[in-house]
């Protein structure tokens, strides 16, 4: 460990590291604006200048950048000196002659870095007298706005955009002081993971849009701990609430999850929770009178109970977007046998096979891991779609091979431009196994695009030649020795690696028997070498724990059955959208058959809208849960805000009020694994409780004074340690549970941060990383037994001609529930289209712009022809060469609305012709 | 007993010297126009409202008892949606003119604000806002700020340049 002196004090430091981490681990006050933790230095800012002393003697010293200088052993540096700091007020000043008189009408201000690193350096006076730059500013999409005169050119956004998320289309034009950061022309920036620009950019070039639209000053702000609810990652964030309306969602860091970035779903989704259809009153239904009548709490509270004291016929359906707690309140309620999952069979199945697997063979992997591994085959799954941060963290592996070239050169990791100048082209192995081009096309070694059923046998033979070395005879048909190439060539590098990874994910219309083959392989796979991960993308924020719950795997295929043999006379929905999953004709069909329907939502779905009884529940951001991630981590998430009207959780209306502490305890006592689930909640602490508002909160006696011009109390918040007002400890001086917000003396902007973690790059301190519910997974039992994955995908039904494999495509923004009610994010969503290769589309005489209809082949199902039957409506086609022949593409939601079961084949035909082969 | 002499004499005087108090309401006293009295929120030379709802206002108020929520116009300029003052509550301090950076929020002479109802000291923007620019007749804020608005396109406010061409390669 080197030891370094810094103004005369001695440092015992983390080799390998440079002076500027250093500092920031040291909660050393020290200005910088290029680097960044995650994207590491390249000294162009030359705000981080330390004079720094040749040995004991030498009195004089020389300027260095901080960022740029490894530490060794007895280094003598000074950050106070008289020359350093008039270094680097120099510098700021020079920045600063270009930028505009901005501040009142800056998003960013109040939480800018450019802000606190001027009044950190000591520049207090403006000397410079001529003229500013200007620039003129662009169009980027509904997410972000761009202010380009504010610019101070530290270059961070594009090294964010391009050499960190992989974008394209984002870069920097011109040269010296007029450098201009945006696309070659206006519009939307394609990047999955554009929202980031917000918090990395250290002033207000790009901030954001939807938060501008409902702005409020960071520190009017009231803020929670919570859980990101739009994909299984489970991604750490801050929701910021003020007066009702919840403003924006930040990065909140967590190590092994999200690190410091979102994706744009995570980040500009949140609009649900104050969306114009959102429930606030419970409604009830007067059949007899042909109205609908609103009650009060009291009065829906004995509805409720009115209608479930009969528990015969009665069925309840559990949410894959609803928290644990929740979803087992309404299985208490209502008894296991009683409640279904929203899952249909196979993707029970498959949700209970990984957690099995998880419990029995292989531990779970968290991103953290994935980002440090050295070789990932990814099958079947477009990450960037379905869980968008995971691509984030392979498009880290990546880059893993260069920074060990450099690392053999004696160059340290966190030299960017070195590191990037060492690498050139070479990159960590990424193969990818799919039926159509994915979003990580651009940084893969390898690409499979073909048929399931050779997606099936390449895996198979990747299999079997990891599971004896003796590969066995060499099959000499044609198309089985271009699978044994690719099986080699992909299994060299899974035996080379150190880390290798295996990413896939769970979603409908998958061939289950893929999904098994992939698990299989990364069984044998961790058979061989311990440190071999596997990261597994499931469906929904919380469907993992959903299955965890219902572990008689009661789903929903069978809910349909028992609506179609009418023996639900009442039905409890909880968070869900049946039409999601069923067709919108079938269902009405279905629902007018039950008696009774109750539904508890946050939004009006078109369910909700066919409730008998309506009960306002609470969103993510309004209530106390526990979410279990993809790679199973319970993690809990603090109600920021006291809902509105009559809204509460689902668990209080459920429960009649049970306090939040003893459902927990209820909880934990169902399963091994959930043990020690009441460890996230801490009970009450006598002593002062921790502040979700700024002690700098504005507008307190005048906010809701034109209700009531006397001050109105502040709601009380008895399940948690958290106050919703001022009064409690500041976030910055109670390291004992996760801070509300990131705010530090000094350091309004998000770069606050580092005075809260643990050193450099540590956790924040206090928060709770979570409990990995499978991390003593069982490395004994290696088995695979062979039941578990069959040869072949099932074929179509019959022998009939011109039939397709239909596999669904996934888009980020179009898939999930609750986001896709957003406007911004709905602006983006891709028109519905039907995808087929070019050498199909002429085999079936189609053509690009074409409206095709199609029609499902009737399967095993008995629901099949009803379902053939709604099949006519007819998508424009549209050509994707990279598609698989045999393969036909269909939107997500509408593959998983229209055919139940994995095992759907379809037929193409020109609208108005009839769909028959 | 000389002191107490002394005294009386000074006491006795005060009988014969002018009055300092004015026989209120019927003399209004004159009042200095920096006296802090009634909150307004002016208008800048071309007669637009000029709070840009930046909230400095809000966060400096001691008693808090300033509440406005922003918006945006057509043509870009940032406006305060609502604009609450809970003069209830307000000691007059006089922090929110200083911290205003547009000149927006003044302090005036009149402090004849009482009301038999209580809920009337909420004054909202229709309340504040007057037609005038107040003590402070030529600023302009977005004539200074780089932001771009309707009428002002980047490069054309007090001591800009004109907006770069990323085109050009000359030095």
């Amino acid at each position: 460990m080197p030891e370094i002196s810094i103004d005369g004090k001695t440092y015992q430091v983390a080799a390998g590291k440079n002076l500027l981490q250093v500092c920031q681990g040291l909660k050393l006050q020290l200005p910088y604006f290029c680097w960044h933790p995650a994207l590491d230095s390249v000294g162009s800012c030359r705000q981080c200048a330390v004079l720094m002393f040749q040995n004991d003697e030498d009195t004089r010293g020389r300027i260095t950048m901080a960022c740029m200088t490894g530490v060794t052993d007895g280094q003598r540096f000074s950050i106070q000196a008289n020359s350093a700091q008039k270094f680097r007020q120099l510098c700021i000043e020079a920045t600063m002659t270009g930028h505009p008189h901005d501040c009142p009408v800056c998003e960013e201000a109040g939480e800018c870095h450019l802000q606190d690193m001027t009044l950190i350096s000591g520049h207090i006076e403006r000397r410079f007298q001529g003229p500013k730059r200007t620039h003129k500013n662009q169009y980027l999409g509904p997410f972000i706005n761009h202010e380009m005169n504010r610019c101070i050119a530290c270059y961070r956004c594009v090294r964010y955009y391009r050499d960190y998320s992989g974008g394209t289309d984002l870069n920097v034009f011109a040269s010296r002081n007029n450098v201009f950061f945006g696309r070659a022309q206006e519009g939307v920036l394609e990047s999955e993971f554009s929202g980031n620009l917000v918090e990395v950019c250290p002033t207000g070039v790009f901030t954001d849009r939807t938060y501008s639209q409902h702005y409020s000053r960071k520190w009017d702000l009231q803020s929670a701990p919570a859980v990101c609810v739009h994909c299984s990652v489970g991604c750490n964030i801050f929701p910021a609430e003020r007066d009702g309306i919840l403003r924006r969602v930040t990065n909140r860091y967590h190590p092994d999850i999200n690190g410091y970035f979102l994706c744009d779903r995570g980040r500009f989704g949140y609009d649900f929770v104050n969306h114009g259809k959102r429930t606030e009153h419970a409604w009830q239904r007067n059949n007899s009178k042909q109205t609908t009548e609103q009650l009060n709490a009291q009065q829906a509270q004995d509805s409720l109970s009115a209608y479930l004291e009969n528990t015969e016929q009665l069925l309840a359906i559990g949410s894959s977007r609803s928290s644990l707690e929740n979803n087992f309140c309404l299985q208490s309620l209502v008894g296991a046998e009683n409640f279904y999952s929203d899952n249909s069979t196979e993707l029970e199945t498959q949700l209970q096979r990984l957690l099995s697997h998880y419990r029995d063979t292989q531990p779970s992997s968290d991103l953290k891991s994935l980002e440090t591994s050295d070789t990932v085959l990814m099958i079947g799954a477009d990450v960037t779609q379905s869980a968008p941060r995971i691509a984030l963290s392979i498009r880290q592996m990546i880059k893993n091979a260069g920074i060990a070239k450099a690392a053999t050169i004696g160059v340290a990791y966190w030299s960017a431009a070195e590191v990037q100048n060492i690498r050139q082209d070479l990159k960590s192995p990424l193969h990818i196994i799919s039926s159509h081009s994915t979003r990580l096309d651009d940084v893969a070694c390898s690409i499979d695009n073909s048929h399931p059923q050779q997606q099936l046998d390449l895996i198979n033979k990747i299999c079997s030649m990891l599971s004896d070395d003796n590969p066995g005879a060499v099959d000499s048909r044609p198309d089985q020795i271009s699978i044994t190439d690719k099986a080699t060539a992909i299994c060299q590098h899974l035996l080379q690696a150190e880390k290798p990874f295996i990413v896939t994910g769970i979603h409908t219309g998958q061939p289950v028997e893929l999904f098994l083959a992939s698990l299989k392989l990364s069984a044998i796979l961790y058979r061989r070498n311990k440190h071999a991960g596997l990261i597994c993308a499931v469906p929904w924020v919380n469907s993992l724990g959903l299955a965890l719950l219902n572990d008689r795997q009661q789903h929903f295929d069978t809910v349909l059955q028992r609506l179609e043999q009418r023996t639900v006379k009442t039905l409890v929905i909880l968070e869900t959208d049946l039409y999601r999953y069923c067709p919108a004709k079938k269902m009405n069909q279905l629902l007018a058959d039950v008696a009774n329907i109750i539904v508890l939502d946050h939004l009006i779905t078109p369910t909700a809208e066919q409730a008998d009884l309506l009960l306002p529940s609470a969103s993510f951001a309004e209530q106390h849960g526990s979410w279990v991630n993809y790679e199973g981590r319970a993690q809990n998430s603090v109600k920021c805000f006291s809902p509105a009207q009559q809204r509460r959780p689902a668990y209080r209306w459920l429960t009649a009020n049970t306090p939040f502490h003893s459902i927990v305890n209820d909880l934990s006592g169902i399963a091994e694994c959930l043990n020690e689930l009441p460890s996230l909640y801490p009970s009450q602490s006598a002593d002062f409780h921790s502040a979700r508002k700024t002690v700098r909160e504005s507008g307190r006696s005048a906010l809701h004074s034109y209700i009531d011009i006397k001050d109105i109390q502040p709601n009380s918040d008895p399940e948690s340690n958290y106050q919703h007002s001022q009064e409690g400890v500041a976030s910055n001086l109670d390291d004992s549970q996760s801070p509300a917000y990131i705010w530090s003396p000094g350091w309004n902007s998000s770069e606050s941060l580092n005075q809260f973690q643990d050193g450099e790059s540590g956790a924040i301190q206090g928060a709770q990383p979570g409990l990995l519910l499978f991390s003593k997974g069982q490395t004994d039992s290696s088995l695979v037994t062979a039941d578990q994955s069959s040869d072949s995908i099932k074929g179509p039904p019959a022998e009939s001609k011109n039939l397709l494999r239909a596999l669904p495509y996934q888009h980020i923004f179009a898939d999930e529930e609750l986001s896709s009610c957003v406007t911004s994010i709905s602006q983006l969503c891709p028109r519905d289209t039907i995808k087929i290769n070019a050498a199909q589309a002429s085999y079936l005489d189609l053509v690009s712009g074409q409206l095709v209809t199609y029609s499902f082949a009737d399967t095993a199902h008995s629901l099949g022809e009803s379902i053939q039957a709604q099949s006519t409506a007819a998508l424009p086609l549209s050509i994707d060469d990279s598609i698989a022949t045999g393969v036909v593409l269909l939107p997500a939601l509408l593959l998983q609305r229209a055919a139940m079961g994995d095992d759907c084949w379809l037929r193409l035909a020109v609208a108005g012709e009839r769909a028959d082969g | 007993m000389k002191s107490q002499l002394k005294t009386l004499a000074k006491v006795l005087k005060h009988s014969f010297s002018s009055l300092d108090t004015v026989q209120y309401p019927d003399q209004q006293p004159y009042l200095a126009p920096r006296y802090r009295g009634r909150i307004v929120l002016t208008r800048d030379p071309d007669g637009v409202e000029r709070c840009v709802a930046c909230n400095l206002c809000a966060t400096v108020c001691p008693v808090d008892c300033i509440a406005l929520q922003k918006t945006e116009l057509e043509d870009g300029r940032w406006i305060a949606e609502t604009f609450d003052i809970n003069f209830a509550r307000c000691i007059m301090c006089g922090f929110c003119e200083e911290a205003c950076p547009t000149h927006a929020i003044q302090l005036t002479p009149d402090f004849e604000m009482a009301e038999y109802d209580r809920q009337n000291l909420l004054y909202r923007k229709e309340h504040l806002l007057i037609d005038g620019s107040g003590k402070y007749h030529d600023y302009n804020f977005y004539q200074v700020s780089g932001k771009q608005i309707a009428g002002k396109a980047k490069g054309e406010a007090d001591n800009e340049l004109p907006p770069v061409d990323i085109k050009s390669l000359l030095p």
